[in-house]
């Protein structure tokens, strides 16, 4: 009989979880209770975490060409949502889930679909410094 | 929006690590959370070849190369090729993708005839990165050979090889056409092309490398794994008229156009 694990997002909105998804955290893994808040994380962002996690414990093959075109999709998000799912994964250490969401994000710089600048001061113009460094090491 | 700060370090050097050294040497420029980030060794491990340490232990720098930071070691590899397996070959990296570029010395070529003090001998020269190279005295027959294992080389790249030389002033025979010949020795794909080393006018295809050598392109070649166990030969030859003058320093192979 499986054990199912109660995940509290920040906004007090509970998620029940079969143990072989939740188990896919470390955190959780490694937690004595089977009731665990995530803190500073909303249901919206939790509830997509909780159906990343059901998706690959359900399935045998994670090389499988299916679930791949289905992470591909999970990672397709506006960047905020972005980086507030890397800060979710990260808190409950899914390995797998933290290294898609920021190969995603560096997809997108190396692609310049964003732009590091933009996720840091977007008034503050740094280019010319930017243009410096390139050339002093001679890109 | 502050968005990188919400991130904790680590997630970020996983971002710049997906991204490329270009944009981690960007990111570094932006904030200073981005420059610990961006400066990391773990990112920068992740952009030096997989083999990094194996390679730089054959090389007598290994200790200082060893104490530098992973940033500043794959700088140090663009600019400053070291040398390897017993002085045969020298090794560096290609500066926007961090692809393995090889050099080949004279002595680790098979040059036809090269073991003959009337054709050939092997002298000492400042500019060259090797403790010896070749000077071609007088031949009919010239043959010179590079062979290389796909396992030494970057997957999922294309490479050009290229003959590293110099002519001096009394050169003869280097008018005419060499057939330049790419191969691999377990399957039949070969490809020839023609090269001139002494064009008379002058053309952009021998081309001045900088380092006091120039260099023509003998060919190209995809390497797809690099652990094929197969071998690339890069040849040129000609073999009808008397040729003199020729210094080798090598045969490179690097990353083509990048």
């Amino acid at each position: 009989m499986s054990r199912v694990f109660k995940l509290k997002s920040s906004d007090n909105e509970t998620f029940e979880v079969e143990e072989a998804a939740a188990l896919l955290s470390e955190t959780i893994k490694s937690s004595s209770s089977t009731e665990i808040t995530v803190p500073n994380v909303k249901a919206e962002i939790l509830g997509k975490v909780v159906e990343w996690c059901n998706k690959h414990a359900e399935s045998e093959d994670t090389k499988d060409q299916l679930i791949k075109e289905w992470d591909a999709e999970f990672v397709s998000v506006d960047q905020h949502v972005l980086f507030k799912l890397i800060t979710a994964a990260d808190y409950l250490q899914i390995k797998e889930l933290v290294d898609q969401l920021t190969q995603r994000v560096g997809d997108m710089i190396k692609a310049k679909t964003l732009k590091t600048v933009e996720m840091t001061y977007p008034t503050f113009n740094v280019e010319r410094e930017v243009q410096e460094e390139l050339k002093s090491l001679g890109f | 929006m502050d968005m990188i700060n919400m991130l904790p370090v680590e997630c970020i050097s996983l971002i710049i690590s997906f991204t490329s050294p270009r944009d981690a040497c960007r990111s570094s420029v932006v904030s200073p959370v981005l420059r610990i980030a961006g400066d990391s060794d773990f990112v920068w491990e992740r952009f030096l070849p997989q083999d990094y340490e194996q390679i730089i232990s054959q090389s007598p720098s290994s200790s200082s190369l060893n104490s530098m930071s992973k940033k500043n070691l794959y700088f140090r590899l663009c600019s400053h090729p070291i040398i390897i397996s017993n002085g045969n070959m020298s090794f560096a990296l290609e500066k926007q993708s961090g692809k393995k570029c090889y050099m080949v010395c004279a002595r680790g070529l098979t040059i036809a005839w090269g073991d003959t003090p009337a054709y050939w001998h092997w002298i000492t020269l400042p500019h060259s990165r090797f403790a010896e190279v070749a000077e071609l005295k007088l031949v009919w027959w010239l043959d010179i050979k590079a062979c290389i294992e796909t396992k030494d080389l970057s997957p999922g790249t294309t490479y050009a090889a290229y003959l590293v030389y110099q002519l001096s002033q009394h050169r003869y025979g280097f008018e005419s056409p060499l057939v330049s010949r790419i191969s691999y020795q377990q399957s039949d794909v070969v490809t020839v092309h023609s090269v001139i080393l002494d064009p008379r006018p002058p053309r952009p295809r021998a081309r001045d490398r900088g380092d006091g050598w120039i260099e023509v392109e003998i060919g190209e070649f995809f390497v797809e794994q690099g652990d094929d166990d197969d071998v690339v030969e890069c040849s040129v030859k000609e073999v009808s008229n008397s040729k003199r003058g020729l210094i080798v320093e090598g045969i490179e192979v690097r990353p083509k156009g990048i």
